[in-house]
C-alpha cells in the first residue's frame, strides 16, 4: 500500500464500494477498494487517540470522571452503509470515522466540556451539534439527544459525542436493539410502535433530567406505548435463559 | 493519560448470542488496527458477527462507554420504563 494516497482517490474507492453490485464487478478492483478505505480509516487512529487523551484533560477538568471515555474506529461496514444512505457524501468528508466518547454526569457537565472543547486550540472546530431541547438543531427525529462536537486534527475529522447517562441508556439501548430484532432502528427505521414507544422513553428522560414531573397524560400514552410492544422484548424468563 | 497509553480492544459480538469476545491489545495500535481488518475480512459475510476496535484505559471503562455490546440488563430503558410504570400503577 502506497504510503499516501489522494483524496480523489480514496472517494473514488468509497463510491466504487457504496455502488457495488454483486453481479457485476471487477474482483481485483472491490478489493483495491476495501484496502483503500481500510488505510483512510487506519489514517484516522493516531489523530483519534490524540483527541482521545486530549478530551480526557477537559472532562477530569468539568469535573467528571476520565474512566467515561472510549474512542471507535468506525466499522467497515457502517462506512460503505453511510455512503449508500448519504450518496452525495464523499468518503473523505465523512465526519465520524474517528469518534470519541463520553459519557458525563449531567447537562451542565457535558455543556463545561463542549465549552472548553470550543476555546482550546490545538483542534480546529468543524461542527457543533446540540441535539438538545431548545438548541440548534435540536434532538434527533428518533428521539437521540447528545452534544456533538467534530474537530479536525492532522488532517482527520474526529466527531466526539457527550452525552448524560440517560442520553447514553437510551442511545445504547436502540443501538442493542437494531442488532437484537435486525432492524434499522438506530437509523430511524423499524416497526412504527417501537419507534414512539422509544421517541417517547427519549422526552421521558430529558423531563427526568430537567427535574419535571411528566403529566399524567404523558405517562398514561407511555404505558399504552408499552402494552403495545411487548411482542418486541424478551420477558424476564427468556432473559434468564440466555 | 497520553495518546501512546491508550489501550485497545477488539471486541467480536455474537448478535444471535448477545455475548462480546474482547481481545485486549494493550498499546499496541498497530497489531490492533491489522487484527481489526483481518476479522472484519474474515466475517464480512456473517451477518451475525458485528467486530469493532475500541480505545481506553480499560475494559471496565469501554463496558460503561458501549455497554451495547455487554448484557445490559436492568440498565435497559423497556426495563426502566417497566419500573417506573409499576410504582405509578400503570401496569
Amino acid at each position: 500500500m502506497p504510503v499516501e494516497l489522494s483524496k480523489a482517490h480514496v472517494n473514488r474507492c468509497g463510491r466504487l464500494l457504496r455502488d457495488f453490485d454483486p453481479n457485476a464487478f471487477d474482483e481485483g478492483e472491490i478489493y483495491a477498494a476495501i484496502s483503500t478505505v481500510d488505510w483512510w480509516r487506519a489514517r484516522h487512529a493516531k489523530p483519534l487517540a490524540r483527541v482521545n487523551a486530549g478530551l480526557r484533560h477537559y472532562v477530569k477538568k468539568a469535573g467528571a470522571s476520565e474512566q467515561s471515555v472510549t474512542q471507535r474506529l468506525k466499522r467497515f461496514e457502517t462506512i460503505v452503509d453511510k455512503l449508500e444512505r448519504f450518496p452525495g457524501m464523499q468518503l473523505t468528508r465523512m465526519e465520524d470515522i474517528g469518534g470519541v466518547r463520553a459519557i458525563l454526569d449531567s447537562q451542565r457537565q457535558v455543556d463545561a466540556v463542549a465549552e472548553a472543547l470550543l476555546r482550546q486550540p490545538k483542534w480546529t472546530i468543524r461542527r457543533v451539534r446540540n441535539y438538545v431541547d431548545g438548541r440548534r438543531p435540536g434532538p434527533k427525529a428518533d428521539g437521540y439527544r447528545a452534544v456533538h462536537v467534530v474537530v479536525e486534527r492532522d488532517g482527520c475529522f474526529v466527531e466526539i459525542q457527550l452525552r448524560t447517562p440517560w442520553q447514553d441508556a437510551w442511545a445504547q439501548s436502540v443501538e442493542q436493539d437494531t442488532r437484537r430484532l435486525r432492524s434499522r432502528l438506530k437509523f430511524g427505521d423499524g416497526p412504527n410502535d417501537l419507534r414512539q414507544y422509544y421517541l417517547l422513553i427519549a422526552e421521558f428522560f430529558a423531563i427526568r433530567e430537567r427535574l419535571e414531573a411528566p403529566s399524567e397524560e404523558f405517562m398514561n400514552d407511555l404505558a399504552n406505548l408499552f402494552a403495545r410492544t411487548r411482542q418486541y422484548f424478551p420477558t424476564a424468563e427468556e432473559e434468564q435463559s440466555r | 493519560m497520553s495518546p501512546a497509553n491508550v489501550q485497545h480492544f477488539l471486541v467480536i459480538y455474537d448478535i444471535a448470542a448477545g455475548e462480546a469476545i474482547v481481545e485486549h491489545f494493550g498499546e499496541a495500535y498497530d497489531e490492533a488496527l491489522a487484527a481489526y481488518e483481518a476479522a472484519e475480512r474474515a466475517n464480512r459475510d456473517d451477518t451475525n458477527v458485528e467486530v469493532v476496535l475500541l480505545g481506553s484505559d480499560s475494559r471496565e471503562t469501554l463496558e460503561r462507554t458501549h455497554s451495547s455490546y455487554f448484557r445490559l440488563m436492568d440498565k435497559h430503558i423497556d426495563q426502566i420504563v417497566a419500573k417506573e410504570l409499576e410504582e405509578l400503577g400503570l401496569r
